[in-house]
């Protein structure tokens, strides 16, 4: 099959004409003070050191009307004094796109991660079809469908409640004023069925049913591209649950900004402001007696690097993330201060 | 019959004063620009001569002032002369944004007559090269270079950058036994060649820019994609359940107690990624990541990305080079041949 889907590759590639391949790799490995590595809400955590390691290949072929991208990401962190906390992830990516008639093209996406330690096992499966049209020049239209598997492995038997399933569409549009300005616009849709029941409110009684999420996701954002780059952007993300407590809509700005500056110094910086809203209460089932959230948090994030020869970079970031939760007397802070150097090829 | 011959006679003298009205057009379109340059130089000498009376006026009122301060008796001289300052500012300021609308005024007619020169250039140019007398080549040579020499003379002063140089396409005729005429053919040819070159320079420049924004691009997607892969931005909120089946965050001092949060409690048991990490609207990375999903319409295909780009920009300067050259090596031959001719 393998053997199949090659031939069938470089078939197509060879009747598309000329190619192009690109091969790239790079490798990172620092080390950084978290004041919170367990990334708990606790008042006092205890600040660790963890040494990161990130390995990154990636290739990308072109002819004229064919283009294959694929990405392999291997990470792990270990912290020093808490050996508990130790994470695995990789993550695989990979697409390809056929230009069908000039300015339609379709593209089919598949990618995997696995994520093990540190408290948050999971492996997430995606796959989808991708159909863009230029409207011309400037403007692009596409509309996707695919379908997704998320398998939450803490604590088996229990933490699987938190796996799903789901088919995912999406739609989006962008407009490039010129080379510098570009708006972008998407909007998707899951309608997510959950490994679990759902479960009853205390004024509300549903019947036995599993249960089942629609998501609404919509972002819109302005990039400028030139000699620095910035990107604003809003994104919405609506999670309405037949399962009491399961709701939540969240509203968030981000902003993106790199920029060079003098002796060959790189700034890159990241910030976000969050605000959710839970319509419902919140009900902590009695199935389980170890639950987690994860959810994004309103965050400051720098990094700047330098060359040390064409392909090492010395690199120092720095990062502050915080989740204030009043309702509860909760307030989720850490901060991460690292270096590290980073090699690429070519 | 009548309506032929009508029709005849009228399209003949259209021919023979096709020149002739373009060259009206482009005189009217000159006698414009130095109409607004007049203007232009009329206001700045007014203006010029205003500064020059205010500053005597000025170094007047500080005499004045002066003498008074000393008891001397200044009579009406000071209040003229306060008034008269007064009036100068305000007629400054009127002329400096008198001027101002003319200079604006005189640029756009420097842009329409730019325009003009570049389409009565074009026209030059293909009847120099369809002409099959050796005469009226020589002197359309020459209008070229005049009409050039204007442009260029009017983009030097205007400051305009020329982001592409039109490169006319030279068919010389080496076959010429004429020295002066293989001069000439040559002396277009380099022209041609300088504007290769010019345009060269022009790519070299915006390639270089375009290799800058992709490594900041790549930048920016390792810097976004690293925070995804190691899900940097989420929080992890545990939650316990206590022997009185309450249940309280862990290593919390605080007990949110009850099967039934109030709204806005964190406790949601939800583990998914939601968009954060899947490939699907992406509310955490509104910047094109690598890992994003390719859009070969905007990016592989059709070269809207900046590495289509590059590539596009690369193949037009190879293009251009070897025209460059061949340009070059064409010159040379017709050189050498009306050298030897001489």
């Amino acid at each position: 099959m393998k053997h199949l889907l090659v031939a069938s590759i470089l078939g197509c590639t060879s009747l598309a004409g000329a190619a192009e391949t690109d091969l790239t790799a790079r490798v990172t490995a620092g080390a950084q003070v978290d004041s919170n590595p367990t990334r708990d809400t606790l008042p006092n955590p205890a600040p660790d050191i963890g040494i990161t390691a990130l390995g990154t290949v990636g290739v990308e072929h072109r002819a004229n009307r064919l283009g294959v991208k694929a990405r392999y990401d291997l990470g792990g962190q270990q912290f020093l004094f808490d050996r508990s906390v130790q994470t695995l992830v990789q993550s695989l990516e990979a697409s390809v796109a056929f230009e069908i008639v000039p300015a339609l093209s379709v593209t089919a996406d598949g990618s995997a991660k696995d994520r093990r330690g540190a408290d948050h096992p999971y492996s997430d499966l995606n796959g989808g079809v991708r159909l863009s049209l230029d409207l011309d020049p400037h403007g692009s239209v596409f509309v996707r469908a695919g379908a997704e598997r998320f398998i939450f492995r803490e604590d088996p038997p229990a933490g699987f409640q938190f796996s799903f399933a789901t088919i995912d569409v999406s739609g989006g549009a962008q407009y490039r004023f010129d080379r510098h300005h570009l708006l972008r616009f998407q909007l998707g849709y899951e309608p997510r069925r959950y490994n679990s029941r759902a479960m009853s409110g205390p004024t509300t009684s549903v019947p036995n049913q599993g249960r089942r999420d629609s998501v609404l996701a919509a972002v819109a954002a302005y990039s400028y591209r030139g000699p620095f780059q910035l990107t604003l952007s809003y994104g919405y993300d609506g999670e309405d649950s037949n399962s009491f407590g399961e709701s939540v809509y969240r509203h968030r700005v981000t902003l993106l900004l790199g920029v060079h500056l003098p002796w060959s110094v790189t700034l890159l910086g990241q910030a976000n402001y969050q605000n959710a809203s839970y319509p419902g209460d919140v009900y902590l089932s009695d199935q389980v007696s170890l639950l987690q959230d994860d959810e994004t948090t309103n965050s400051v994030s720098a990094k700047v690097s330098r060359p040390l020869s064409r392909r090492l970079d010395l690199e120092l970031r720095g990062a502050f993330y915080d989740a204030a939760l009043p309702r509860n007397r909760l307030h989720y802070q850490r901060w991460v201060a690292g270096a590290g150097l980073t090699f690429r090829w070519p | 019959m009548r309506f032929f011959i009508f029709s005849g006679v009228l399209g003949v003298l259209l021919l023979v004063a096709a020149p002739a009205r373009a060259a009206t057009a482009l005189d009217t379109l000159r006698a414009n620009a130095r109409a607004g340059h007049a203007e232009v130089t009329a206001l700045r000498e007014r203006q010029a001569a205003q500064h020059a009376e205010l500053n005597e006026v000025s170094q007047t009122v500080a005499a004045l002032k002066t003498q008074r301060r000393r008891g001397l008796p200044t009579g009406a001289d000071l209040t003229r002369a306060l008034q008269r300052t007064q009036e100068l500012s305000g007629e400054l300021g009127k002329l400096a944004r008198d001027l101002s609308d003319a200079e604006m005024r005189a640029e756009r007619a420097d842009l329409t007559l730019l325009d003009g020169l570049g389409s009565e250039l074009a026209v030059t140019q293909q009847r120099w090269e369809t002409s099959p007398s050796r005469t009226e080549r020589q002197s359309l040579l020459a209008t070229l270079r005049t009409l050039r020499a204007e442009r260029r003379r009017i983009l030097d002063a205007t400051g305009q950058n020329v982001p592409r140089p039109e490169i006319p396409d030279v068919s010389a005729d080496a076959s010429s036994e004429d020295p002066a005429d293989l001069l000439e053919q040559s002396d277009a040819l380099r022209d041609s060649e300088d504007k290769a070159r010019e345009r060269l320079k022009l790519l070299d420049t915006r390639i270089a820019e375009l290799r800058q924004e992709r490594d900041l691009d790549r930048r920016m997607n390792e810097f976004v994609g690293d925070d995804q892969l190691f899900d940097e931005q989420t929080r992890r909120l545990r939650v316990t359940r206590n022997a009185d089946g309450t249940f309280s965050a862990a290593g919390s001092s605080t007990a949110p107690s009850a099967d039934v949060e109030a709204a806005s409690g964190p406790a949601r048991a939800s583990a998914g990624p939601s968009f954060a990490s899947g490939p699907g609207p992406d509310n955490a990375s509104p910047a094109p990541r690598a890992s994003d999903h390719p859009t070969p319409s905007t990016t592989l295909l059709t070269g809207h990305g900046s590495a289509g780009d590059e590539r596009a920009l690369t193949a037009e300067r190879e293009k251009l080079r070897r025209l460059a050259e061949d340009l070059e090596a064409r010159a040379k031959a017709i050189e050498a041949r009306a050298k030897s001719l001489r």
